[in-house]
């Protein structure tokens, strides 16, 4: 690494970091105060935790695109993927670089996997009134479904079978459809009745956190395979 | 007074997994101090009173991004050493 | 100052830290590291900034959360990207930077 490059990267970041700092210490606080508002709206949204609320919904629209988002980024993946290698329909081909042979780790994912659903769904349901939700949620079934393939068993590949595709589009999908099913009923996008709010956003989490789930165990298992694997 | 002096040893601690994780000569080393980088996160997330974000981040950021960069380091199986130019 | 303008700061140093390292690495996985730590001092400046002096907000808390879990898709998006890359190559810089 030469020093021409070792020297702009720390004048850079000295020069960043007091501009930022700056712009940091010396903002104007604003006028309004966004939280104050958003106590007032909470008895009208459904669940009474206020993440809850804000990410499901008074700014459904960011969560909707951020599951578009994952989408996007899993279907890049699978595209992605190697014809040859693992990831082929032939089914005797397992994962072989990310296996840990120990009889420790199968007998311990064993006894986790219904101690971890049990954990997703008691995260996905506490989420309306403490913290928890469906992101947390999905991020142990996630964490699940690493356990699952790197002790050895097989989960995936999600290219090739038509139920997994449903899984890992059922979120966004779901989504979709109750967001834009407001509109069928003459109200704005995403503008969920108060009364049904409750019911609506906890059909929508449960999909989301199988969906997420899925969708962050397939971003894992379509890593390629090793060089020296292949012929 | 103790909260204070706590903060200040997460700040600290902070940016010193960080650097850390940014200029180990080893990727494997760096990928275990980004891991200890996200759970001292998790930490400084209670210290701003965000618990959903102190668990997103501890089991997104450190658990699932460690797991996706440890396979990585896996793959790749080199030292900086003979990368960096 | 407050706990939470402290956060902040060291938001700001993370980010200008791991800007120099971006900047100063050519191997592709430092960068990718870079680049996380780089966000989560982004998501420490704006929770930190937003409470400074106020309640706890939930709106930037619900901003930082969907921001996790896209840094999270996009880190293992870039991962593929770049063993595809090795493997393709053998290589783990990009190739314009080998006339540096």
């Amino acid at each position: 690494m030469n020093r021409r490059r070792v020297f702009t990267s720390v004048a850079l970041s000295v020069g960043l970091a007091v501009m930022l700092g700056g712009a940091v210490l010396t903002r104007t606080v604003p006028p309004f105060d966004l939280a104050v508002d958003l106590a007032k709206g909470i008895p009208q949204s459904g669940v009474t935790h206020p993440i809850t609320a804000v990410l499901l919904q008074f700014r459904s629209y960011d969560t909707l695109l951020e599951i578009a988002v994952l989408l996007v980024a899993v279907v890049v993946a699978l595209a992605l993927r190697d014809p040859q290698g693992a990831h082929s329909a032939a089914p005797e081909s397992v994962m072989v670089d990310s296996v840990i042979t120990t009889p420790v780790l199968a007998s311990l994912t064993l006894m986790l996997l219904p101690l971890m659903i049990m954990t997703a769904v008691y995260l996905l349901w506490a989420g309306a009134f403490q913290p928890g939700g469906a992101f947390q949620a999905g991020a142990v079934l996630a964490a699940l479904g690493i356990l699952w393939r790197v002790s050895g068993r097989r989960i995936g590949p999600f290219a090739t079978n038509r139920w997994q595709h449903v899984a890992l589009l059922s979120g966004f999908a779901a989504f979709l459809a109750a967001a834009t099913s407001t509109l069928l009923f003459g109200r704005p996008l995403l503008a969920w009745p108060f009364s049904y709010a409750g019911l609506i956003i906890v059909a929508i989490e449960t999909v989301l956190t199988v969906s997420i789930g899925i969708s962050l165990l397939g971003l894992f298992a379509s890593a390629p395979e090793p060089v020296d694997k292949r012929a | 007074m103790l909260t204070l002096l706590f903060d200040v040893l997460l700040g600290l601690g902070l940016v010193v997994a960080a650097l850390g994780a940014l200029w180990s000569r080893d990727l494997f080393r760096a990928v275990v101090l980004f891991i200890v980088f996200g759970l001292l996160v998790a930490l400084a997330w209670i210290r701003l009173q965000a618990p959903d974000v102190a668990l997103a981040e501890a089991a997104i950021g450190a658990g699932l991004t460690g797991a996706l960069l440890l396979d990585a380091v896996g793959h790749l199986r080199r030292t900086s050493r003979t990368e960096d130019s | 100052m407050s706990t939470e303008l402290w956060y902040a700061l060291v938001g700001v140093v993370l980010v200008a830290v791991s800007f120099g390292a971006f900047m100063a690495h050519t191997h592709l996985f430092r960068r990718l590291l870079a680049f996380n730590i780089m966000g989560t001092g982004c998501f420490l400046i704006l929770v930190g900034l937003a409470q400074h002096e106020r309640a706890p907000d939930p709106i930037p808390q619900a901003l930082v959360l969907t921001g996790i879990v896209v840094a999270v898709a996009s880190t293992a998006l870039a991962l593929i990207l770049l063993r595809r890359w090795f493997a393709a190559t053998g290589r783990t810089t990009l190739p314009e930077e080998d006339d540096a």
